[in-house]
Formats: C-alpha cells, structure tokens, sequence
C-alpha cells in the first residue's frame, strides 16, 4: 500500500475465507480462531467472513475465485493442486511421514515453502499446512495385513496418479467416487474397501459399513491455506500484521484440534465396535514399505529428489524414530 | 444452419452415446472382469458435460428453454414486440458474457497449466466448451434475431405449449 | 440494494418470457457487478455446477424414459395393466394411475411419466365416457410420481446439494410413492362410482397371458434398475445408463418398434431436456452464490432462529414457501435456490434431512400441477391439444389429495425413513 501518513492506520476490510468441509472440523475451527483474532486486534475494523460447507465455492472454483480475488483465502486439500505441480502429491507418497509432526515440519521447512510458493505465478500464496492426519485402509472382505491381501480388491480413492498407482502395485484396483456416494458404495459392495483418516471414519461411519480397519498411516491428507497476492499486496504493514498473527492463530488451533480429533476419532470407532481393527506391527508395514517403493522411483522426476529426501530429513527428526 | 444444427445433434448424440459407453464398460471391467477403470468416471463425466454445454444451444433452437407465458399471453401484439426484443438482447448479452468469461477461463487455464487429476489432461482442453456453447448461443438468438426482424416469426408460434420430458 | 435490483431484473426477464435459466444467470451477473464480484469466474461456476458425475444420472435416466416411451415398453406395460384390471369399476382410471407408477419407478421426471402414459390413457378414458377434464387432470396429477417413486431427478438433485446419499434418498421415496398412488387409486374408484363409469369388457384369463408375456421386459424393469442399485452393481448414475441400454436391447431386438429416425429423435429430445435442466441448475447456482456473498442465507437462517421457531411452525413456513415458489418456478431451480439456506436450519431444528427431501418432493409434485407454471399442465394439454385452463381445472379437485398425503409424510416420519434403515 501507499498510503503515506495512513500506512500505520488499519485499513477497514471485509476478507472472506471459503472452505468445503462442515464446521465441527478443525479447518472451520481454525478459521474460526483466524477471524476471532482478527476482528479483536483491528478492533472491528477487519471483519473477517467464513463460508464452510462448499456454501460460496466448492472444489472445483475455489482456486479461479482466489484468483480473482473474490475471496481472500481457502484451505483446500493439496493433492488437489497436483494438476498444477506435481510436488504436492507428497501426502500420497506411501509411509513417507509417521505422524502430524513429521509433516508439519516439511511443509514448515525450505522445500515445503518452496511447493507452498509454487503457485506464485498465478497470484496465490500457500501460507501454512494445516494437517488432517494420516490415512487408513477399511474393507469388507478381509483382515488386510499382508501386500497379498490387497490382490484383486477394489479401493474407492478421492484420485490422483500416485494413489492409483498405490493400488495397482498391491494388486488392488481404484475408482474415484464422490465422498457423498461412498458410504452407500461401501454398504452395497460397488467397491471393497477405501482410505481415509480416523476422523472421516468415525464422522461418516463408515466403520459401520466395513468389517475391517487397517490401521496403517500409509498416506496422508493435509490442508493449506491459501491467500492472493492481489489481496495480501494490498494491506498496509499495520493491517498485513494483524492478518499475519491471524493466519498463524488459526494455523496453531487447526493443528492442535486435528490431533486430538483424530485421537478422539479412534476411540469411538474402537467403542463403537462395528469393525475389526487391524494395528498393523513396524514389522508388517516394513513389507509394505519395501513393496511400495517403486512408487518413489516412478515419481522421483515428476516430484523432485530434493523434495523427497527434505520430507525423509523431517520424518527422522520428527518421526517415531526418535522416540 | 441446416448444417450447424446437423453437425450440434451428431456431437451432443455422440458424446452422450461414448459417455454411457463408457460407463458401462467401466462397470462391466468393475462387475465381471474385476478391474477397475479409474479413468472412466473424469471422461465418461467429461463427454456428458460437453453434451450439455452444446444442448444449451440446441434446446434454444428447438425451443425447449421452459419459459413463462403468463403475461406474454395476455397482451397485445406491441407489447408481444417489446417481449421478443428484451429476449433477444438478454439472450445475446449473456452469450456474450458466455463467449468472454469462457475465454477468460480457457486463457487463464491454459497459462497455469493445470492438468485433471486422474487423466492429465490440461484442463484448458476441457473449458473450452465454454466459448464454443457460447458462440454456438449467440448464434442462434442472432438467427431469432433475423428471423424476428425481417418477420419470419410467427408470433401466436409462441402460444403453444411446449412441453419437455 | 444489489439484491433488490437482482429481484427487480428477474420478474421483469421472467414476466417478458426470457428464458428462465437465461433470466436466472443474466440478472446474477449484473448484480454480481453491482457488487464489485469479478465475474470472469462465473461461467467455471456454472461449469463445475455441471461437472458432477452425480448428476449425469439425469441425461441417463432422461433418455431411458424417451426411449421406454417411444419404443413400445410404455404401450406393452398399459396393455398389460389394462387387460388385469381394466374391466374393475373406473379400471381405466386405475389403469391410468398403476401404469403411472410403474413408469416412475423407472423414469427420473414427471413430465416424462404424464407424457408417455398420457398420450395412450386420456384418449382412451374420453372413448370410454370419462369426463375428459378429469381425465387430464388424473394423468397431470398421476404423473407426478415420477419424481418421488425412485428413480427421481430431484431426488438426484438434492442429494448432490446435501451431500446424502442418492441410494438412500432413492429409498426413502419408496413408500411415500406408494402411499400417494394407493390415495389416487382410492379416489379414481370413489369417483368412478360417483359418476358411473364403467368398467371395460372383462378379458377372459386364457386372453391375459399373451399381453402380460409382452409387457414382461418392461415390466421386470423396474426391478433390475433398482436391484442394481441396492445389490451393489452399480451407483445411480451408472444404473441410468444401464436403463439406456437395456431400453435400447429392447425395443429395438425384442419389440423391434426403434427406428433410427425415431432414434435421431430421441437423441435430439433428451439432448434440450437435459440441457434445459442443466442450464437453469447452472443460472441458479450463480444465484445462490450471489445470495450467500450478500449474506442473504444467513440473514435468513438468522432470522428463524431469532424467531425461535419450533420444528412445526417452520415446516409450516416452508411448505407455503414451497407452494408459492411451486406456482412460478422448476424443482431444480426450487430444490438448489431453497435447500442451502434451509439446510442449516433444518440440521439446527433436529428434523431429518431425507425426511425433508421427502417433503420437499411432494411439495414439488404439487407445484408442477399448479398453475401459472406447472410443466405437467403444460405437457397434458400439449398431448391432448386441449387447452392449459382445461387442465387445470381439471386438477385442482387433486389438491386436496396432495396436502392430505403431505400431513400424513410429516405426521409420520417413517413412512419415508423406514426403508433407508
Ligand atoms: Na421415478
Ligand atoms: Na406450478
């Protein structure tokens, strides 16, 4: 901004932030916390809108709105950008980080940042990952604790090159079906089985649906959020500041709610006890780690071999290695 | 426009015959072979939105566009007038907005270079049925147009009901 | 002041018979300006609207439904009705009635059933003595199950919009179409004894078999469309495709009535219908979103939970504003203007989302025989050529019958939710 005199003035504005998922999840919770920081710090002067529930954009248009500026900021999942770039198929890539942390300290590092900026030429920022945890594989057939298992089963997946091919190299088939039909997919046997994390599980019950729950953390799904240039250049410092401690305000909640969610999550799917759970031993999903690095060769060029050794650095230091 | 309309209905029919096609190979490789076609459900879902964006124009040109007829009814042959030259207008302005944002779109695509997620394809290919229904709308209203002013319309046509399925 | 202008520009574009979907999308865009919106970004909007592989279960089911109309299953299920019943008290009118319902359970649209079992039944029922306007109005009124007996576009629609699940909202429609029908059969028979129509001449049982042997394929359609779905075969969309081909197979190998020019035909009619649909889904989209930028959705949320509404005072509300919506406007344009606003508060209010997908359809069954705006007054007068005032007159004794059944489906929410268990 060049405001002169009133560059150190609050600048009165209206941002607001559309998502795709349903208030009670840490997303909306972050936001939350991002718009009451805000709105208190500027005294009322930033008034900050949120739209969960796909109610403004969806999928599909919430990328061009950012764009254009219609909206200041989304969160969406980043495997939804791999059409854009390639590297943000990281959360796809098998067994790549143990927990929330190791992930978080990636996407937090130099080449997380540098995925993060990637999208720069079209006018968006990633900003911070803000996580939803590791994902799980649930079937009606049988216990999956062995690559063989998975041979001629059918997955529900939400797409993506590397998750087909996941599949493909354990023998097992994928098709993409909207989240809304995956539970009447599942109950009916149009597919065997489908990944997703305990939250999911647990909130859209599909434990209900599936004798069988492997726990297995073999890929990740992980938000960021998102913001224009056209709107991040047009903020003062003193405005650009609130909004700043703003975005890591609701960063922080979103990455502590996600945890204790997911925790939550597994307990209530073990309570429930509509479905057999599967802990898979170090020793097993070594097996399936071995059976599945090809996928890191095949993918290797597409996402960068820096790329991938910066996350295998973040796991060994932030991993269950090092406890 | 003989043509044009022969070449809209052998598109719309053929994407729409591929797409069901192709869904039910999908479900067949799926139900009896036991392999799935991850690509199918993009494509399949592709080719009917394609149909879809073209049938805008020819729903126009078959008058299948449901429209209300309470007023238009119950005045006279002036006021009828005013009615088709507001419908024209409307109808040409939002085909040129269909045109313009269309290309917008295709444009800004096209430098993101963004792909679809399951195929690969550069997804500035797919938006490109936006200007193409877009031209294929203004088309057709400037035919109306023509019609309308060199009074080729008929205007009591507009009376009957016309019903869709 | 951007959504007065909005509302001005719509009736005036309405009332000067533009397009509805053209209406629709052209006064959004010029409020979206008013509001500084940068409406490049609409027509991707209007594209991913579209893009959804939920809702490609309508071009499927539409063109299933020309094709069963046009390619002798509809004629084949009538004669076979007709020779069962047709000799009872006012059997045409109960004929009428169960062809209409077993064409909904394979047909997604209203106006698709009217039509297909219209354009053989009115004619016949005038023949038979039937006065003809009740006639019209039982096919105009009977013909409405095809958007509540499963396969249902709306229903399609809605479970795009709330995220449930297509199958289960398909489930829920069930017994409420059975329900609606039973209440149209009884009333057909009252009013048969009332005026004295006859039966036909009954048709000995050695003479039953050979129709009934004919009308089979169609017949055990319903079945196989629907079994696919809830055995597991295939999801919705993909059973509509399934409809397509098995319509195709058999009026084309078995009744062999599939000319090709009857084919172009069909491919052409389910083209501009579907196209119609799409285009107002897509205009009312752009609509909603003008509305929810404005906050106008949530100032009407807002507005209910101040008024502390209890679940009864607000169903109330809504039907009138179904009814009253109903009179001027299509359920798609209805179901995606209305159910975002309304979601939130009906999740708030503890009532169950299918169960009100069930009473949002009938309300929209309603408002397609209402006028000045009802497609299936539209559609009889069209197969009839007789005109739309007769129709409705003609329907109007039916309406008592659709709010008697929709207290009954919100009394007793079973009736819908039963089957999804
Ligand atoms: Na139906
Ligand atoms: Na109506």
């Amino acid at each position: 901004g060049e405001e002169g005199t009133a560059s150190d003035e609050i600048q009165e504005l209206t941002i607001k932030f559309a998502h795709v998922v349903s208030e009670n999840t840490p997303k909306h919770q972050g936001g939350l916390a991002m718009k009451e920081y805000i709105e208190e710090h500027s005294g009322g002067k930033i008034k900050v809108e949120i739209y969960p529930n796909s109610s403004l954009f969806g999928d599909q248009d919430e990328y061009q709105n950012l764009v254009a500026n219609n909206i200041q900021f989304i969160a969406p999942d980043v495997t939804k950008f791999v059409g854009h770039n390639p590297q943000f198929n990281v959360p796809a890539l098998p067994f790549l980080f143990d927990n929330d942390e190791a992930a978080i300290a990636f996407w937090d590092g130099e080449k997380g940042k540098e995925i993060l900026n990637s999208l720069e030429s079209d006018g968006v920022i990633g900003l911070y990952m803000w996580p939803n945890g590791g994902k799980h594989i649930t079937n009606n057939e049988r216990p999956l604790v062995t690559p063989e298992d998975f041979n001629g089963l059918k997955f529900r997946t939400q797409g993506g090159q590397v998750l087909e091919e996941l599949y493909t190299t354990l023998g097992a088939g994928s098709e993409s079906i909207p989240f809304s039909e995956l539970y009447t997919a599942l109950d009916q046997g149009v597919v065997d089985g489908q990944e997703n994390t305990f939250s999911n599980i647990e909130s859209k019950k599909f434990d209900e649906v599936q004798d069988y729950m492997s726990v297995m953390n073999h890929t990740r799904v992980d938000y960021a959020i998102f913001t224009n240039t056209t709107f991040w250049n047009s903020m003062n410092d003193a405005t650009k500041e609130i909004v700043q401690a703003g975005v890591e305000e609701g960063t922080r909640v979103a990455r502590e709610e996600s945890q204790k969610l997911n925790a939550a999550a597994y307990e209530i799917i073990k309570e429930r006890g509509e479905t057999e759970i599967i802990e898979l031993t170090p020793e097993q999903i070594e097996v399936f780690r071995q059976v599945l690095e090809p996928i890191y060769e095949e993918f290797e060029s597409a996402i960068g071999a820096d790329i991938i050794e910066a996350a295998r650095a973040a796991n060994e230091e932030y991993g269950n290695a090092t406890e | 426009m003989k043509v044009l309309s022969k070449i809209e209905n052998i598109f719309t029919a053929v994407f729409l015959l591929a797409g069901t096609g192709i869904s039910l190979y999908s479900v067949f490789m799926r139900y009896v072979v036991g392999s799935s076609q991850s690509w199918a459900t993009e494509i399949f879902t592709m080719l009917f939105v394609w149909a879809i964006f073209i049938g805008f124009s020819t729903a126009l040109r078959d008058d299948s566009h449901i429209v209300i007829d309470v007023v238009y009814d119950r005045v006279g042959p002036g006021m009828k007038k005013v009615c088709e030259i507001v419908t024209l207008i409307v109808g040409t302005a939002f085909s040129a907005f269909f045109i313009w944002a269309g290309m917008d779109m295709v444009l800004t695509a096209y430098a993101q270079g963004i792909r679809t997620i399951d195929v690969g394809v550069p997804i500035w290919i797919t938006y490109l049925i936006m200007p193409i229904a877009g031209v294929l709308l203004l088309i057709r209203f400037i035919e109306k147009a023509y019609r309308f002013f060199t009074n080729k319309v008929d205007l009591e046509k507009g009376d009957e009901a016309e019903w869709q399925q | 002041m951007a959504t007065v202008v909005l509302l001005l520009l719509l009736f005036v574009f309405l009332f000067l018979r533009v397009p509805v979907a053209i209406s629709l999308g052209a006064s959004s865009i010029v409020a979206l300006l008013l509001v500084d919106f940068s409406v490049n970004t609409v027509i991707q909007k209007m594209f991913s609207g579209i893009n959804s592989t939920t809702l490609m279960a309508i071009p499927g089911f539409v063109l299933a439904g020309l094709l069963m109309a046009k390619g002798g299953i509809s004629k084949y299920l009538i004669d076979c009705i007709r020779v069962w019943i047709g000799h009872t008290k006012g059997g045409l009118s109960v004929v009428t009635v169960v062809t209409c319902m077993i064409f909904a359970a394979i047909s997604g649209s209203s106006p698709a059933t009217a039509a297909a079992i219209g354009a053989i039944m009115i004619p016949m029922m005038v023949n038979a003595g039937y006065d003809k306007k009740y006639a019209m109005g039982l096919v105009a009124s009977a013909g409405t199950l095809g958007i509540l007996i499963p396969p249902s576009i709306p229903l399609i629609l809605y479970g795009a919009v709330s995220e449930e699940s297509t199958g289960k909202l398909f489930s829920a429609g069930i017994l409420p179409g059975l329900l609606l029908g039973g209440v149209l059969i009884v009333y057909a028979i009252f009013i048969a004894y009332r005026k004295n129509y006859g039966g036909l001449e009954k048709v000995p049982m050695s003479e039953r078999w050979q129709p009934t042997i004919k009308a089979f394929w169609g017949l055990i359609m319903p079945v196989l469309i629907l079994g696919s779905i809830y055995t597991g075969v295939v999801t919705p969309t993909e059973a509509s495709f399934l409809a397509v081909l098995y319509s195709i197979i058999v009026s084309v190998f078995i009744y062999r009535e599939l000319t090709w020019d009857k084919f172009t035909k069909i491919m052409s009619e389910s083209v501009n219908t579907t196209a119609m649909i799409f285009l107002i889904i897509a205009s009312a989209l752009v609509f909603g979103m003008f509305l929810t930028t404005e906050q106008v959705p949530q100032a009407f949320a807002a507005w209910v939970s101040d008024s502390e509404f209890n679940k009864w005072t607000f169903l109330i509300i809504v039907n009138i504003l179904f009814f009253i919506l109903g009179m001027f406007l299509e359920p798609t344009a209805i179901i995606l203007i209305t159910l975002p606003i309304l979601l939130p508060i009906i999740q708030a209010l503890d009532i169950n989302v299918i169960h009100f997908a069930i009473i949002m359809v009938v309300n929209m069954e309603l408002g397609m025989i209402t006028p000045p705006v009802g497609l299936n007054l539209f559609v009889v007068s069209g197969i009839v050529k007789d005109k739309v005032e007769n129709v409705i007159k003609g329907v109007v004794p039916f309406f008592g019958l659709f709010i008697f059944v929709l207290i009954l489906i919100m009394l007793f929410p079973e009736i819908s939710l039963f089957l999804t268990r």
